[in-house]
């Protein structure tokens, strides 16, 4: 929209509400993120030798000791290496999974249609825990459990939800006028859906794929129920430093660790994946 | 040739629907038998008992299950009473084309990362209780985390469910066609009037449905109040994992993990219905 020209000149009120809005936002913005990662950050540099205590608001001496320490002495590199394995399977298996159905679901006409959108929560209607612990009774009982397939298998449950819905929701936006026309120009079937699907899916298979990984890195009932101890992921790391052997700042590297991936993942989905799939996805049925 | 189409359709369902029916259906089988002493995946013998029904309601429960539904319902009613003006001032500034990536970043982060991160300013020694300190406005400092009243619990939540409800809650408000706007402002109503008469009215459902969403994390929340919460109550996810591997009550573990999941199916109800409203009469 093209913007418009005022011709009287804005009052001082006007500017200042202009000026406070932005300023009142950024402020909250710096409370809410910038302060607790910057906390984290200089909990994980301080120097065991000059403890960082009241009332000193910045500490006195900084060293990556503890950083060192924790690759050194504690498995998070084993650690990282299982996650990655676990989300790798979860994504591949989920989105093979969810393809299909969200075909059916988004461009046949199946009578039942809503039915299968509301089937496709049922996970959600579970709760975590409670899916861990019967789940995994069951995976014990079937020697799948302390393992990378049992917990893929058990994360692929959790995450299929929000990746069926993203992909409904991709689907059922192809618009039918475009896919007529390929048909009217004499496009097979195959030549259709490589032309025509595969273009206008593959955003929305890509931000599924990233929330299906990042919901696998970050999971932490099913893989503690299952996985613990044979396999131990970054989450059941950290939990086990914010249990009864609260260590700060051990748990300050760790958490800088997990947030890496993450955040690295979710400013390449801003900048790569343009519309809100989240949104779309959940905001409405 | 019409019902081969058709039976096309529903084997395509099989592999994302039938994943989730067989593992769901399985688990909950699992819950419900366990719960009536049918099931044991150890020796596998059974015999039908109502003991954990009867045992269940215990002191402990009735305080986990206040716990929980006092920390859910707060934090989700503080989360969006934080995003709904912040949405509604960040769909206002130029800066949200970086502010929005970054506001997610606590949904995008492990909610045992937000634990530590809100855990680590509100401690004993943390950041808070130092500067009110410093500024005199305390004496001595505040005990808030493991307090039996969950204050650190909602915090954390409130702080990983607001980037969250943001997400709904802005694109929601974006979603809202400008020239629906424009008209109002033709016809002669002041910026507060369209807030009032169109902005809110067309995305309280949006709201409705962040919040209810919000509550069903919040209640079958386990790391987070295990980490940050206090040892007396637990919350209800943290009680029925004591029941079943501290005190090995399979039987009672199962009729907590009945009635948890009865309460998050009604707001799961809740929320498809709410969703069909907002997808038929909202928009």
């Amino acid at each position: 929209m093209k913007k418009k020209r005022t011709i009287r000149p804005r009052s001082l009120t006007k500017k200042l509400v202009s000026f406070m809005i932005p300023a009142g936002v950024g402020l909250i913005f710096l409370a809410w993120i910038v302060v607790p990662i910057g906390m984290a950050v200089l909990w994980s540099l301080v120097n065991p030798d000059y403890p960082w205590s009241y009332p000193q608001i910045f500490p006195t001496n900084l060293s990556t000791f503890h950083w060192e320490h924790v690759f050194k002495y504690t498995n998070i590199l084993g650690a990282i290496k299982n996650s990655l394995i676990v989300a790798t399977i979860t994504t591949v298996g989920c989105a093979a999974l969810a393809l299909p159905t969200a075909y059916a679901i988004g461009r046949r006409k199946l009578i039942g249609g809503e039915t299968f959108k509301i089937v496709m929560l049922l996970p959600m209607a579970m709760p975590g825990m409670a899916m861990a612990i019967f789940l995994g009774r069951l995976f014990s009982q079937w020697g799948l459990a302390n393992s990378y397939i049992g917990i893929a298998l058990a994360h692929i449950l959790c995450t299929l939800p929000l990746m069926l819905r993203i992909l409904t929701v991709s689907f059922e936006s192809v618009p039918q006028d475009i896919i007529d026309a390929a048909a009217n120009l004499g496009a097979k079937p195959w030549d259709r859906f490589k032309e025509v699907y595969v273009p206008m899916i593959v955003p929305g298979l890509i931000a599924g794929c990233i929330f299906t990984f990042i919901g696998s890195m970050e999971e932490f009932n099913l893989s503690f129920i299952i996985g613990a101890p044979a396999i131990q992921t970054v989450p059941t790391i950290l939990y086990s430093y914010l249990g009864y052997n609260f260590l700060r700042t051990n748990a300050s590297v760790v958490t800088l660790v997990m947030m890496v991936p993450n955040i690295i993942v979710l400013m390449l989905t801003e900048h790569f994946i343009k519309t809100e799939y989240l949104g779309a996805a959940l905001g409405k049925m | 040739m019409k019902k081969k189409k058709f039976e096309w359709g529903y084997l395509l369902l099989l592999p994302g629907l039938g994943y989730i029916g067989f593992f769901v259906i399985v688990s909950a089988y699992i819950m419900i038998a366990q719960s009536f002493g049918l099931y044991n995946a150890i020796t596998g013998e059974v015999s039908f008992t109502l003991e954990g029904w009867r045992n269940v309601f215990t002191k402990s429960f009735f305080d986990a299950l206040w716990f929980t539904l006092r920390t859910s319902v707060l934090s989700a009613l503080i989360s969006i009473v934080i995003t709904y003006p912040l949405a509604l001032l960040m769909q206002k500034t130029k800066a949200r084309k970086w502010l929005l990536p970054l506001i997610k970043i606590p949904y995008f982060v492990p909610g045992l990362v937000g634990s530590f991160l809100i855990v680590n300013l509100i401690d004993y020694h943390g950041l808070l209780n130092e500067v009110l300190l410093l500024l005199k406005i305390i004496s001595e400092p505040m005990r808030l985390r493991n307090d039996a009243n969950g204050i650190a619990v909602i915090a954390i939540h409130v702080w990983k469910n607001v980037p969250f409800m943001m997400i709904i809650m802005f694109s929601a408000i974006e979603g809202i066609r400008q020239d629906v706007k424009d008209c109002a402002r033709n016809l002669g109503a002041n910026s507060l009037q369209v807030l009032l008469h169109i902005t809110i009215p067309l995305t309280v459902s949006s709201a409705l449905v962040s919040v209810i969403l919000t509550f069903i994390r919040t209640f079958n929340d386990y790391a987070i109040s295990s980490t940050a919460g206090p040892m007396n109550p637990l919350s209800l996810s943290n009680l029925m994992k004591t029941t079943a591997y501290s005190y090995n009550d399979w039987v009672t573990a199962g009729c907590i993990g009945v009635l948890m999941t009865i309460v998050t199916v009604i707001f799961m109800v809740l929320y498809t219905v709410l969703g069909k409203y907002l997808q038929n009469g909202g928009k």
